[in-house]
């Protein structure tokens, strides 16, 4: 095999995986201010004790729900996102 | 204290360690003949996408998870699940950053071990010696806790004296350790963790529609405590700043975990791990929200309990017919022993393979390597059952090294090592001293809350990389092969290393 090719062919697939492990650093950090941020709102500063489903509000819509997000964002990233190995 | 039905639960706990030792011998039958390090460590990087994602979340998930969490819900309410929603994107900050990555890595370069995939990327033996030797012993301490776990689980439900607990999961566990290896742990994992998830999903159903549906369960909740149904929760559980190191700590500090980590070194291809993926994502997002539940239930179920820690077992021996209690119950065995087995294969791994065979015997392999791996399982099983019926005094804080401790200390060490081309053995070495060294001194001088309310985890994540990008500049790259093999870079010009070029190669 032509080594330059093969050393191009590495250098790409390195390049590749750290640009997707940096979009799973992203989605990591939407989640984080989605979670913690609604979940301080309606939880700690206006906390009317309502319920959604039976579960408290701001537990619904700041972890269950994103909860549900990430899991659907987690599975859209493994299936179209993540590149399979060149040499596959 | 549940004696009434004991003897129909620990009949089911024995029919399912049955299962569990049949699983063992079906998966150790498997193994190939050849290298038996690879065989033994990694499956012979032949591990699918079932059994990845679920021996992956089955080390994750501890007693702890079974126990701790449930105890931590009864006690404080609904801010636990904030607390622990961090493991909502732990699958993709794993699999996505350190997964695809790190497998690649060992395909090329044979690694076998956590302590191996630093070792030849710094080509430093030291790193290697020094990763294996704090494997070793706060592994160690982890299975201790995870013994001392196991025997209560056991002691509570079934009355079983705590010693002969101690003795059964610890022989249990090394014997399918030892005779199957990876392949065994793996297959075992995933039978234990499809338990686990049945368990979790039965618990909540038959807990919640005993007290009533959710809104009966929150409205009793509020009658009690309006704390419990708001955050921060009772006595300032979970005030705003430890929320955000909690959604830090919980899916950053695993790619530090040594146990979590070599599980990339197992898989066949990147469609193996993108399926593992999707079906690890999908448990994660059953199996949490509803041991959630759980806890939270078992406050109304069971206002006047001895221990939060019994919260789980005994809404489980309260909620359900005797017959399936038994086999809920075998949940947090599951957990307990599949991350057990982890951390003896790893711990094991860690004295014949990266410090013995890398600086004593080179050579080692066939029988010897058998014979020496399998003495070493049952030697730090006896160590590990001697400290568990005798505990140390420090073990607790021993424990949270373990888990925070151990993510602080390796999380940028290894990210860098597989990203970050200027990354050195210095700047290595000073990651590992500098995490571990701040978190040691904060956790023992101010405990779990640091400055500023913060984790110590955090601060020391935070160092950790400071100290890396400090030592990587302080000293040279390493060699040109080395950055070869591991960025396919080549040459220098001007006294740097140029990049190929990043548009030409697109």
């Amino acid at each position: 095999m032509n080594p330059d090719a093969n050393n191009n062919s590495d250098r790409r697939y390195y390049l590749r995986t750290r640009r997707e492990a940096a979009v799973a650093g992203l989605i990591w950090l939407v989640f984080l201010v989605w979670t913690v941020g609604v979940s301080y709102w309606l939880g700690y500063v206006h906390n009317d004790f309502s319920t959604v489903m039976g579960l408290p509000t701001w537990i619904f819509w700041g972890v269950l729900v994103p909860f549900g997000a990430a899991t659907l964002a987690n599975s859209l990233y493994a299936f179209f996102y993540l590149e399979d190995d060149p040499q596959q | 204290m549940y004696s009434e039905n004991s003897t129909q639960v620990a009949l089911i706990i024995g029919l399912y360690l049955a299962i569990t030792f049949l699983f063992a011998f079906i998966s150790g039958r498997r193994n190939k003949q050849g290298d038996f390090m690879e065989e033994y460590f990694v499956g012979g990087r032949q591990i699918g996408p079932w059994v990845l994602g679920l021996t992956w979340i089955a080390t994750m998930a501890s007693g702890g998870t079974f126990i701790g969490v449930p105890g931590l819900l009864y006690s404080y309410g609904w801010s636990v699940f904030l607390w622990i929603a961090g493991f909502m994107v732990v699958i993709t900050t794993g699999f996505g950053i350190l997964g695809k990555r790190i497998g690649q890595i060992g395909r090329k370069t044979g690694a076998l071990t956590f302590p191996d995939l630093l070792r030849d990327r710094f080509e430093s033996p030291a790193i290697g010696i020094l990763s294996a030797l704090m494997i070793v012993v706060l592994y160690l301490a982890f299975m201790v806790a995870q013994y001392t776990a196991g025997a209560r689980v056991l002691e509570a439900v079934v009355g079983l004296p705590y010693h002969w607990g101690v003795i059964g999961f610890a022989v249990s566990v090394a014997l399918y350790t030892a005779y199957g290896g990876f392949r065994a742990v793996a297959w075992t994992d995933s039978f234990q963790a499809v338990v686990m998830l049945l368990g979790v999903i039965l618990t909540a159903w038959f807990a919640v529609d005993l007290a009533g549906g959710l809104e009966k369960i929150n409205t009793a909740l509020i009658n009690e405590s309006k704390e419990l149904v708001s955050g921060p929760g009772p006595d300032n559980f979970l005030p705003l700043v430890t929320a955000l190191s909690f959604f830090i700590l919980m899916p950053l500090s695993q790619l530090g975990q040594p146990a979590l980590v070599s599980r990339f070194l197992t898989f066949t291809d990147t469609r193996a791990l993108k399926r593992a993926a999707l079906l690890t994502g999908l448990y994660v997002c059953l199996m949490y929200p509803l041991i959630m539940l759980v806890g939270v239930t078992s406050r109304v179920l069971l206002p006047e309990i001895e221990s939060p820690d019994h919260a789980l077992t005994a809404t489980v021996m309260m909620a359900l017919p005797a017959a399936l209690a038994g086999f809920i119950i075998a949940a947090p065995v599951s957990a307990i022993m599949s991350s057990l087995s982890s951390f003896l294969l790893v711990t094991a791994g860690a004295v014949v393979r990266d410090i013995y065979q890398h600086n004593v015997n080179p050579d080692l392999s066939g029988d010897k390597a058998k014979t020496l791996t399998h003495v070493m399982t049952f030697v730090i099983t006896l160590i590990g059952v001697a400290l568990a019926l005798n505990p140390p005094e420090y073990l607790q804080l021993i424990v949270v090294f373990a888990g925070a401790g151990l993510g602080a200390t390796f999380a940028w060490p290894t990210i860098l090592a597989i990203f970050w081309p200027r990354m050195n053995r210095v700047g290595c070495l000073a990651g590992i001293i500098g995490g571990f060294g701040s978190f040691v001194i904060q956790y023992t001088t101010m405990g779990s809350s640091s400055l500023l309310g913060v984790h110590p985890f955090v601060w020391s994540f935070l160092l950790s990389l400071a100290f890396c990008v400090a030592g990587s500049w302080l000293a040279p790259r390493q060699s040109n092969e080395v950055l070869e093999i591991y960025f396919g870079e080549r040459s220098r010009h001007g006294g740097k290393l140029r990049h190929a070029t990043y548009d030409a190669v697109q």
